[in-house]
């Protein structure tokens, strides 16, 4: 069940202190990924990976506009 | 005929500072989780940290990549 799951989470206070910063931990990379993924595809088109070619001699992604 | 004893006959048991090892191994489930949530609290605090990086976190089997950072070298500022 569920319940006795998350309950098992409290019963000790290590387990609990270890849950809250593993969970921060994965947390703190996941939303992280999230925002720049968000970020990166809602600008798509300006960044400088995506206009790098239009300034600099001889980069790889010049063929792109 | 009842046989006397000058008093009682004390064992102690080894200790260091107070511990000893039945104690100790009492406390050793509780001193092994939190050893596991100080690591965990460490990781959180050193999530950016380049030698933590390297070393630990792109090792994580499947999501070791979120961590990897290899810029073209003309990109970074001097």
């Amino acid at each position: 069940m569920v319940c006795n799951y998350i309950a098992s989470l409290f019963r000790r206070n290590s387990i609990y202190v270890a849950t809250i910063f593993g969970g921060a931990f994965a947390f703190q990379a996941f939303f992280n990924y999230g925002v720049t993924s968000w970020y990166e595809n809602h600008n798509k088109g300006k960044l400088w990976k995506d206009v790098k070619g239009k300034f600099v001699e001889g980069a790889d992604s010049e063929d792109d506009e | 005929m009842v046989s006397y004893v000058r008093g009682p006959l004390y064992k102690s048991v080894k200790s260091i500072g107070g511990l000893n090892f039945p104690l100790f191994k009492t406390y050793l489930p509780d001193l092994i989780l939190w050893g596991g949530a100080a690591g965990a609290g460490v990781a959180v605090f050193t999530e950016g940290v380049p030698l933590f990086k390297n070393t630990f976190y792109t090792k994580i089997p499947y999501f070791g990549s979120y961590w990897e950072y290899n810029p073209d070298p003309e990109d970074v500022p001097i």
